[in-house]
């Protein structure tokens, strides 16, 4: 059965990466319909997971017209480093330059459940790595260097936030609050800067706004502190690392504070 | 009064000995055989091994902390269990050798009532060819896996660094020395340690470094592999391992079974089936694990070790070891009590217990040489069954044989993992993961076996940080300090 290819901005899923454990007939429907939509496309190849389906499972039409199937592959063996003009069905009408290896030798099993070794050079080399890309739950962006990353970036009608599948959003509401502590910081090293130049007889007053930014700064710390992680867990698998990511900058702007605090002190 | 023994003091059996003494108190007697005498918390090893830590700082001595914890110390090793007693006695005992200073070579004979097997393993660089001999690490690489040997790995390393400093050009092979090896996760953070420090150094430009291991793909660690978040895109762990190895470049070879090593040389066999060998002027290749060679005897003095032990050495415990071909494998073959099934009085945790299989997908070369990571069973859920095993213990000596045991399933339990890639207040980075469960469970989770919400992994400052302060927390709680129950495990 024809199926339909996932395309950009459609959100891929976060399953990916199944080992094929099951040579049954849920499998061989699997392979039929992955034969059905290349030929309904015209494709040379394509992966299980461009239409929905964790399996590691990639079927390339050969120049003879018959099809390949290759279960559970891995990269045993990699040489050389190419930089082709890639597209792909995921990106339609985009291409970008990749790297990839010049020769891999890819392991993998047949229908048979035989383990199998394929040799593999030039176009055919690339084809094979990008479709275990996607094998990988991923596409060939991941295979562009900085400048071309960016360059790709720019021509996606819908951004990059449309590639992330319910993973950390760029940025966070938390981060507004980071922004005024900041903007607070500022406004506090500048009143320490301006007692050295005014008349004492002013110095209450800049000392008067110190108090109220500092006390402004642990506020929004305990704000901060207790809101990002309620926003983290909206992100369930955002990282292992939110928590200690929240404690390192609550940790840091504490330390701060206190220099500003200590600064005060001996000033005022 | 009960007599609990535990045989082993390392991560699972310090864990199950420090619980047991506190649920059982003064009314019932624990006894904790190790042939050491410091306790070490090995994750902390890589640090040693270069030269950002001291042996001392990643150890303390056991003794007093069994004092001050009431435990009974006896620093020997276990040699052999009776499990049916002898011909004029049915008590069951144990055979053990002393190792502590002025007693070497004493044995002694010791009766329990309940028995825990918390050995860890045997480092068996024996099993490849000038690796080592038998337990003991040989003259051409180096390793990590105590503080002994990490604190010589630091030695080696410094001689490297010196020379790349004088401008004579280094090579380094980090990785696994054999295909049936564990403990990938500790290679891993070792290359990128050295890395670290050769960058720190100013060396980094005259040392080539290289990873060799049995994993089938880089990013597999022995649990097949997990969901890891690069530039903030969940991909899986073998893009992620494969973006770090070529950002920090750092060349690999996958799929090897190391077969011999040599003096600067190492030969390997990859899956295809071919050949190789890779120089070397420092190397740090992890050897396999094996079961210490516990023997078993029964009344008459009739070997019953294959009973009680797997042909590996580990012991058996509840589990299924005959589920067959990796289609067949489920999660229920792990085991959930880690009691022994012919002695119900014998449990096994840690690295001592004997797995139903593999948990990634077994691979060999064409020759037949099986080369694949052997399962994890370190760290956090070491703790974890340790802590489950002396539960149960501790409510079959209060509470009776009928007493309903505690279960800890690697297939139903998440493990929380910070693997080091470079130390460093701010610079440091760290890959904080977390798996869930370790084990696959393909009918609950059908595809990759796991809940990818709660399998998710990311490298950074922050990792670093958790994992400096959690060298501190589990130091603190294995000496049994004020509100050590708190830290999990």
């Amino acid at each position: 059965m024809i199926q339909k290819i996932i395309q950009y901005p459609t959100v891929t899923s976060k399953e990916f990466d199944a080992n094929v454990r099951h040579f049954d007939d849920t499998l061989k429907s699997l392979i039929q319909d992955l034969k059905d939509t290349i030929e309904a496309n015209s494709l040379k190849a394509l992966s299980a997971f461009q239409i929905g389906s964790p399996l590691a499972v990639i079927i390339v039409k050969q120049e003879d017209g018959s099809f390949l199937e290759i279960i559970n592959p891995i990269i045993v063996k990699r040489e050389g480093k190419v930089h082709p003009l890639e597209t792909t069905a995921y990106f339609p009408n985009l291409s970008a330059t990749t790297t990839r290896y010049e020769k891999v030798k890819i392991m993998y099993e047949d229908i048979n459940q035989k383990q199998q070794f394929l040799q593999t050079d030039g176009e055919f080399s690339i084809l094979i790595q990008r479709k275990i890309d996607y094998l990988l739950g991923s596409n060939f962006r991941i295979r562009l260097d900085d400048k071309e990353q960016k360059l790709f970036d720019s021509k996606l009608e819908y951004g990059t936030d449309a590639l992330n599948n319910d993973n950390c959003p760029t940025t966070f509401k938390r981060d507004k609050i980071l922004a005024v502590i900041k903007f607070s910081f500022i406004l506090s090293i500048i009143g320490i800067i301006v007692s050295f130049f005014i008349a004492d007889s002013q110095l209450p007053l800049i000392a008067s706004i110190e108090n109220y930014l500092m006390l402004t700064i642990v506020v929004l710390l305990v704000i901060y502190f207790f809101y990002a992680q309620y926003e983290g867990k909206q992100y369930k698998n955002c990282s292992s690392c939110q928590i200690g990511n929240i404690v390192g900058v609550v940790i840091i702007h504490l330390t701060k504070l206190i220099v500003l605090f200590i600064a005060n002190y001996f000033i005022f | 009064m009960s007599r609990l023994i535990i045989m082993g003091g390392g991560v699972s059996g310090h864990t199950a000995a420090t619980f047991a003494k506190k649920w059982l108190g003064d009314k019932h007697e624990v006894i904790v055989v190790t042939p050491n005498s410091q306790w070490n918390w090995i994750p902390s090893n890589i640090w040693v091994g270069v030269g950002q830590m001291t042996k001392e700082q990643v150890t303390f001595p056991l003794a007093p902390v069994y004092k001050k914890a009431k435990i009974d110390y006896k620093q020997a090793k276990a040699v052999s269990i009776h499990p049916n007693g002898k011909a004029d006695n049915d008590d069951a005992y144990i055979t053990i050798e002393y190792t502590e200073d002025g007693k070497v070579g004493q044995t002694e004979e010791l009766g329990y009532d309940y028995l825990i097997n918390a050995t860890g393993p045997k480092l068996n660089f024996g099993a490849t060819e000038g690796l080592g001999e038998g337990s003991n690490l040989g003259e051409h690489t180096v390793s990590v896996c105590t503080a002994d040997h990490a604190e010589h790995a630091s030695h080696e390393l410094e001689k490297i660094f010196a020379k790349a400093k004088a401008g004579e050009r280094q090579k380094i092979l980090v990785g696994t020395g054999h295909g049936m090896c564990t403990c990938q996760g500790a290679a891993f953070e070792y290359i990128f340690n050295i890395e670290h420090e050769a960058k720190k150094a100013g060396v980094r430009d005259m040392i080539d470094i290289k990873w060799i291991s049995n994993e089938a793909f880089l990013g597999d660690f022995g649990m097949g592999g997990l969901h890891m978040k690069v530039g903030g895109y969940a991909v899986s762990s073998k893009l992620f391992a494969e973006s770090l190895f070529a950002e920090r470049n750092v060349d690999w070879i996958i799929g090897a079974h190391v077969s011999k090593v040599e003096a600067g040389n190492i030969h390997y066999e990859l899956l295809d089936g071919s050949t190789g060998e890779e120089s070397f002027d420092f190397s740090m290749l992890i050897p396999p694990f094996a079961g210490v060679g516990l023997k078993a005897y029964d009344k008459a003095g009739e070997d019953i070790t294959a009973t009680i032990f797997a042909p590996n050495g580990f012991m058996k415990v509840d589990a299924n070891y005959s589920a067959g071909a990796y289609e067949n494998w489920k999660a229920s073959d792990w085991p959930r009590t880690y009691q022994n099934p012919t002695f119900s009085n014998m449990f096994a945790c840690g690295i001592a217990f004997a797995p139903p299989h593999i948990i990634s997908k077994p691979m060999s070369s064409p020759n037949g040489t099986p080369i694949n990571p052997t399962p994890p069973r370190t760290g956090m859920p070491s703790g974890i069954i340790g802590k489950a095993v002396a539960h149960s213990v501790c409510d079959l000596i209060t509470k009776g044989d009928s007493a309903k045991l505690h279960e800890a399933s690697m297939a139903e339990m998440g493990a929380a993992c910070v693997a080091s890639s470079g130390k460093g207040v701010f610079n440091g980075t760290a890959a904080a993961m977390t798996v869930y469960p370790v084990v696959p469970d393909f009918e609950k989770y059908p595809g990759t076996g796991r809940d990818t919400d709660y399998t998710f992994g990311e490298i950074g400052l922050a990792g670093h940080w958790i994992k400096h302060i959690l060298h501190h927390l589990f130091i603190y709680k294995a000496k049994v300090k004020p509100g050590w129950t708190l830290i999990p495990e």
